[in-house]
């Protein structure tokens, strides 16, 4: 294989394929046969770069420009003037939206400058479907150290050392979650790891699959190898076809290098991984629900103690990790777990990958460091609010965490911090809300998820969040009652304390934080029938202003239901005045944006 | 079917998968990095930029020095002395040669790139 001067990366993660990257790719392959320089580039279709926003994305190397939205019309251009030429297409670099300013290499980017990616670090570098990429840049090296350099032990005080606490949710040690298993006494063991990944917005464990299986492959070894394991399992769900498809091909060019299977690198350590593809029950997520399912059961959570730890997968040892736990082994192995601990915040070690998504101009996935605070993602990284609108609230730890306001934006993200102010981490996605934003409505969202994913073992959880959504629902029809805010209170509590699983100890979550943080917002829905935020249909009327309104029509033509009607009264021009039929609007908000002299309202 | 079944046989195909993601690492942390450039406009091209940069690339490849890269770039509007070959240390004035010719390539390659990229 000889290396070629020019290497072609086409960002392939699911947001650029639904951009259109594979166009992009295809013109690539016609333009270059056609320009006669096919055998001088080589193109490679690599995970997820993280800014989804800008999609699909063209890195040309070695120079290492940074284009986006890169359409097959593009590609001929880039071909003949870039490639053939030299000279770079300033059209296709990004521009900054606020300053205009054009960025040649991603480095110097704002979206990129705050990060350091670690568990992400080979995604956008190697190609997912070639595990040569993977051995090229020291891959499967941690797991021969761990084989031939160290005992269990050593490698499971690394992991402790290093400080890495499991990034699905909780935060517990890894290196103690492995003791655990370790210290256990049995024949047969098992390593599992968690691609569940079920938190409305949040894709980074997706993402690490599709772009850098190998690495959970090997960390999945190297754990196996911890605590004595000789089987492991992949729990994904079938709704993230192109991660389990790169992810077969990973475990299958594996097994054929030997990597995977009896007695590998001709010691007498061996080790398996096969896949589970789940339905996609946002439940199966919670550890002893998956193992559940993975033995065919329906995915209810089981009672703890005894922990997976002890006895988990048929009753044995079982070790659960999630993705991006397992994509910080294999580097913490190499680097040390000095290195490690060098990243990130005391007691917080290392990264967090989090996705960003909501009212942000930079919608994407960024991996920092522990301890930057929300306010350097939100502003630095993701690029402000949209719009220019006010932030109000940024959504953290998905249906169980909970929002983070005002001056909370400047804490520092740690699994502690988040917890004080009543949120969580979670897997890591960050919903940003603006002030169109109801923050009653938001809450009823986040229920209407829980209710219909509880999976109705505990009835506090089952009956409790639907009687809570019944409330949240009526508030947001102007039906509130003075003592609805208690009750939710109470109802609240109630699941917490009572349920079984994380999925109801922390389904009240979003609704409990909004109570705390926007109890103006639930007494206007309740006492004065009103939605501040102008978002809870029922409560909103469109109002045309006499005053503004110059008889233009543009709002009656965009009316879908033509309900705005034209009266005698004489403004503008020689032209009618509008009105708006309360009765038959359905309050879509068509004419709202379209309005000339800005006459609509809401109130 | 290219079994492993040891730890040096790893290594190996380390060694030879290595060159081919090298690029793509080396841009990645690109700090570092040494850039040498060559002019690929139409002047450039006239008088055989094309050998110069294929000779540079496989100079630096051949040598496996882990952190020069080769880039192409365009005209630099000098027309008499195209094709100009610049090297970029870090944090240092470039070095710049005129009218480079492959053999001139090779050399500059052996003198500038190869010794300071720490290769035995």
């Amino acid at each position: 294989m000889n290396p070629t001067r020019l290497q072609i990366l086409i960002c392939a993660g699911t947001g650029c394929i639904s951009s259109g990257c594979l166009d992009v790719e295809t013109a690539f392959h016609e333009s270059l046969a056609k320009h006669g320089i096919a055998d001088e580039v080589a193109i490679f279709k690599v995970g997820c770069l993280g800014f989804c926003e800008q999609g699909p994305i063209v890195k040309v190397y070695p120079d290492n420009t940074f284009y986006v939205r890169v359409e097959g019309k593009d590609v001929e251009e880039i071909v003949t003037e870039h490639l053939i030429k030299g000279k770079t297409i300033e059209r296709l670099l990004f521009k900054d939206p606020e300053t205009s300013e054009r960025y040649y290499y991603y480095k110097d980017m704002p979206f990129y400058k705050s990060q350091l990616r670690v568990a992400l670090k080979l995604c956008g570098i190697v190609d997912p479907e070639e595990i040569s990429d993977y051995i090229g840049v020291d891959g499967y090296q941690a797991l021969a150290q761990c084989l031939f350099d160290k005992s269990p032990k050593e490698v499971i005080d690394i992991v402790k050392d290093a400080g890495i606490r499991g990034r699905g949710g909780a935060g517990f040690s890894t290196g103690a979650k492995w003791e655990f298993a370790y210290n256990v006494k049995g024949d047969k063991k098992y390593v599992v790891c968690n691609a569940d990944e079920g938190d409305p917005g949040a894709f980074m464990d997706r993402s690490i699959l599709e772009g850098d299986p190998h690495s959970v492959i090997e960390a999945m070894a190297i754990c196996a190898y911890a605590i004595g394991a000789d089987e492991g399992v992949v729990y994904i769900r079938a709704e993230y076809p192109l991660a389990v498809n790169r992810l077969r091909i990973a475990i299958e060019q594996a097994r054929e290098y030997g990597l995977l299977g009896k007695n590998i690198f001709g010691t007498d350590f061996s080790f398996d991984i096969h896949m589970d593809l789940g339905a996609g029950a946002f439940v199966c997520g919670e550890e002893t629900a998956l193992l559940n399912s993975v033995e065919g059961m329906r995915g209810e959570p089981r009672i703890k103690p005894p922990f997976p730890a002890i006895k988990g997968l048929w009753q044995m040892p079982t070790i659960i990790n999630n993705v991006e736990t397992l994509a910080n082994i294999p580097q913490i192995i190499l680097k040390g777990a000095k290195w490690f601990q060098g990243i990130g915040a005391p007691g917080n070690t290392g990264t967090k990958v989090f996705a960003l998504a909501g009212k942000i101009n930079n919608v994407g996935l960024v991996e920092v460091p522990m301890g930057i605070t929300f306010h350097d993602i939100i502003y630095k990284i993701g690029g402000g609010i949209r719009n220019g609108k006010k932030f109000k609230a940024v959504q953290t730890g998905g249906p169980s965490g909970g929002l983070i306001a005002g001056d909370d934006i400047n804490i520092e993200v740690t699994f502690e911090n988040l917890q004080a102010v009543g949120s969580m981490m979670g897997s890591g996605g960050m919903i940003v809300m603006d002030e169109d934003d109801c923050m009653v409505n938001i809450a009823k969202f986040y229920l209407d998820f829980t209710m219909e994913e509880s999976c109705g073992k505990c009835t506090p959880c089952r009956i409790g969040t639907t009687r809570m959504y019944e409330i949240l629902d009526r508030i947001t029809k102007g039906q509130g009652r003075e003592d609805d805010i208690k009750e939710l209170k109470a109802l609240g509590e109630t699941i917490k304390e009572t349920s079984l699983c994380g999925l109801g100890k922390s389904a009240p979550n979003p609704i409990l934080s909004t109570i705390d943080m926007f109890m103006d917002e639930y007494e206007a829905h309740i006492r004065d029938k009103k939605c501040p935020a102008g978002a809870c249909k029922d409560l909103v009327q469109y109002v045309i202003v006499p005053e503004k309104c110059i008889g233009c029509t543009i709002c009656a033509r965009v009316c879908p239901v033509n309900c705005i009607h034209t009266t005698d009264q004489v403004v503008g021009r020689n032209k009618q005045l509008h009105v708006i039929d309360q009765a038959e609007c359905v309050k879509c908000g068509a004419c709202l944006p379209k309005c000339p002299t800005k006459a609509i309202i809401t109130e | 079917m290219r079994k492993i079944n040891s730890r040096e046989d790893l290594m190996a195909l380390n060694a030879q998968y290595r060159d081919h993601v090298l690029m793509r690492l080396l841009s990645y942390d690109s700090l570092n990095r040494t850039e040498v450039t060559v002019t690929v406009g139409e002047c450039g091209m006239t008088n055989g930029a094309k050998d110069t940069l294929t000779a540079l690339f496989n100079e630096v490849n051949n040598a496996k020095v882990d952190d020069v890269s080769v880039i192409a770039v365009d005209c630099a509007d000098d027309c008499g002395n195209e094709p100009i070959v610049k090297v970029i240390f870090p944090g240092k004035e470039p070095l710049v040669f005129n009218n480079v010719d492959s053999a001139k390539a090779k050399e500059i390659a052996k003198e500038h790139l190869i010794k300071k990229g720490g290769v035995a």
